[in-house]
């Protein structure tokens, strides 16, 4: 099958550049589309004023925490089942822009707490979930960081993920548990009924968030496969870097 | 039976090292004394925060508890014998594990009603506390296996250990001190301890697998 | 004389380092091989690869005429491993902890038989003492009672893995491991040993794997074939 070809490094770095190119224009435009449907269009809320437009960021950044926490988990099967290292090069890359999702969602929902509840931090489910997610994030970056060893490290850090996506259903659900029996509060869009223009808005910048996604992690991936392949002849002779190719190097 | 051999081998060693086993019951006991200190001996909040103080304790417990598992075995190289031989790695963790909840949970299992007074708990809720520590212990020294095993040899594998496996405690430790508290609200406390039991018996059978498979993969 | 145990083309890295490439020994039936070189050079890597416990890049190995996959952990039934590390608990009574260690190599380790080997490794009078308590050289003799118990197994393992067996031995603990060993050849067993001193089991020509020392070798494989690597002088 030819799409095995872009399991190699090699052939895979090109792409990723141009792939990760595009991803950014389309997270660009769906962006400024996304955030003007929002921001400008849609109309103010009855009952939470102004404030509610931060949904317009949380959810679609909640969403991509959780999504990509997923995608992770997918690249840790591929990296111990079929030992690809472009995988787990994949599952690395991921990391820290998961990490980060999970953080901007927490930080709006924060904002978005202080009028709505008279409090930055209710417990709520979700948000409690999220946060352990992000303690899932941190716990991965610092094992595979501490590991020296870019196999072992890989390997890990897939086992880790593996755990840690068993876990993700139960944690919430423990969670939903805790909040509902001690009557949390719950963070909801606002009203009954959500406007369908409100609707469209969450959709784009959900899309905006996965191309920045796509974007950021093809980016990273690149600085990883240089950094693994950094002894390998391809590496060396690509424009830009022009390091020195003695005799012998390998292909 | 490769089970048997690293349980006694373990509970030998144990039996030998029972200052370590003294330490943890005091640093248990000691961790629950510092909350009403920090927070004031009214009877209404202690009995509040009672379940979940001594639950935490717990934890925290066996999380000291947890980078020895390995850690001595690869110093002596006797972790290298068990990888080279031909018996299951995961029979051998899983006789590990058992070792190391006896040595280091189960003594707290018998602590925690002890510590019931202290927080003004009842007889009835001191003994749902023994019983849910008796249930979730076991989650918590079976995820702490796998946290060891990827950890193994790592400087500061100590706080890795606790930054990997605190975020997977959260489960046990909502339905651990939840019994407690919804028989005290006049709830019953079967779901909880149902699902601490569920999630015992599938962390006890799961975890020797992938605490082996993460041994093989640190020790590559 | 028939093979034991045949490797060829094997090569194993550390890290992103190649520790040695394209190696070749024979290891065959009632004969030793011995593998030398400095510290680092890679012989514990290769002792523990055959174990399935080190990553094989490339190569092939035998057992007896079948090619196997080291990494699926076949040799392990056959072959016994002392490693670096002796493996005794030090919290344990030595007569315990050899027990224990028996045990798990499926050696006997019957009241008899661990008697029996205490008083041949000379530490009869020591059996109850904490392993820590011993000192290094006889901590080292402790280890070798896994070989004198695996001798006396009826299935016996007819391959031993020895890394620095004589490490921290005094001249009766060399002679012990000499005759251990020699009897061990002479039943038809076969080993390989990572050593830095002399074996008077192996004979005066025996097989030699020269790991040769890494300083001399390139840092990163981009500069040529490693010098080490064809250093595989099989001189039987």
């Amino acid at each position: 099958m030819p799409l095995f070809r872009f399991a190699s490094p090699q052939t895979f770095y090109p792409l990723a550049g141009r792939l990760a190119a595009i991803a950014a224009v389309v997270a660009l435009v769906t962006a400024a589309v996304g955030l003007w449907l929002g921001l400008a269009v849609a109309p103010t809320d009855a009952q939470q004023g102004e404030v509610y437009r931060l949904i317009y960021i949380h959810v679609p950044s909640a969403w991509m925490a959780m999504f990509t926490y997923l995608v992770m988990a997918g690249y840790a099967v591929l990296t111990l089942v079929l030992r690809a290292r472009l995988a787990a090069m994949m599952m690395r890359a991921l990391a820290p822009t998961g990490a980060l999702m999970a953080a901007i969602a927490l930080w709006t929902g924060a904002i978005w707490g202080k009028p709505t509840w008279g409090t930055y931090w209710a417990w709520d489910a979700r948000m409690t979930s999220t946060l352990v997610l992000l303690f899932l994030y941190f716990g991965f970056i610092a094992l595979v960081a501490a590991i020296e060893d870019p196999v072992r490290g890989d390997r890990a850090g897939a086992v880790l993920l593996l755990v840690g996506v068993i876990n993700v259903p139960i944690i919430y659900f423990s969670v939903r548990w805790w909040n509902t029996l001690h009557q949390g509060a719950s963070l909801t869009p606002a009203g009954s009924a959500i406007a369908p223009v409100m609707l469209r808005a969450m959709l784009i910048m959900t899309v905006a968030a996965w191309a920045y996604t796509i974007a950021a992690s093809l980016h990273r991936v690149r600085s990883i496969i240089l950094e693994r392949e950094r002894h390998t002849r391809w590496a060396r002779e690509l424009p830009g870097i022009g390091a020195p190719v003695p005799q012998g190097a390998r292909g | 039976m490769s089970f048997a051999w690293a349980l006694r081998r373990d509970l030998a060693v144990a039996l030998r090292r029972r200052a370590e086993t003294l330490n943890l019951v005091g640093f248990f006991v000691l961790a629950c004394a510092m909350f009403p200190l920090a927070i004031g001996p009214q009877r209404e909040w202690l009995q509040r925060i009672g379940p979940g103080v001594v639950w935490v304790a717990a934890l925290l417990a066996v999380l000291l508890a947890l980078p020895r598992l390995f850690e001595h075995d690869l110093a002596d190289g006797s972790l290298e014998l068990m990888l080279a031989s031909d018996r299951s790695l995961a029979a051998i963790v899983a006789g590990k594990m058992a070792a190391a909840w006896l040595a280091s949970a189960a003594p707290l299992v018998i602590a925690a009603p002890l510590m019931a007074p202290a927080f003004d708990l009842d007889r009835a809720s001191a003994l749902l506390l023994g019983l849910t520590l008796l249930l979730g212990t076991p989650i918590l020294v079976a995820i702490g296996t796998i946290g060891a095993s990827l950890t193994l040899g790592l400087r500061g594998a100590a706080t890795l250990i606790t930054l990997l496996c605190l975020p997977l405690f959260v489960p046990a430790l909502i339905f651990g001190a939840g019994a407690v508290e919804a028989q005290a609200a006049g709830l019953s406390p079967s779901p909880h301890l149902a699902l601490l039991a569920a999630g015992m018996l599938t962390a006890v059978v799961c975890a020797p697998w992938l605490a082996a498979l993460g041994l093989r993969v640190s020790t590559q | 004389m028939s093979q034991c145990l045949g490797a060829e083309g094997l090569t194993v890295t550390r890290g992103e380092r190649p520790l040695f490439e394209a190696l070749g020994f024979t290891v065959a039936r009632g004969a030793v091989l011995l593998l030398r070189g400095p510290n680092g050079s890679g012989k514990s890597t290769l002792l523990r690869a055959l174990l399935g416990l080190a990553t094989i890049e490339h190569g092939t190995v035998r057992f007896g005429d079948e090619a196997f996959d080291p990494a699926t952990g076949r040799l392990r039934a056959r072959a016994l491993y002392l490693g670096h590390a002796g493996g005794m608990k030090a919290e344990l009574p030595a007569r315990q902890a050899l027990a224990f260690a028996a045990e798990l190599d499926r050696s006997p380790h019957d009241p008899q038989a661990l008697s029996a080997a205490l008083a041949r490794l000379g530490l009869a009078r020591r059996a109850t003492l904490a392993c820590r308590q011993l000192s290094q050289g006889q901590r080292q003799r402790l280890a070798l009672g896994r070989l004198v118990l695996a001798a006396a197994a009826p299935d016996a393992k007819p391959l031993w893995l020895l890394d620095e067996p004589q490490a921290a031995l005094d001249g009766d603990g060399t002679a012990l491991f000499d005759d251990l060993l020699a009897d061990h050849l002479r039943r038809g067993g076969s080993a390989i040993v990572a050593t830095h001193g002399p074996v008077a089991a192996a004979g005066a020509d025996a097989a030699t794997v020269d790991l040769g020392p890494v300083a001399a070798r390139p840092r990163d494989r981009l500069s040529g074939p490693t010098p080490g690597a064809d250093l595989a002088r099989s001189t039987r």
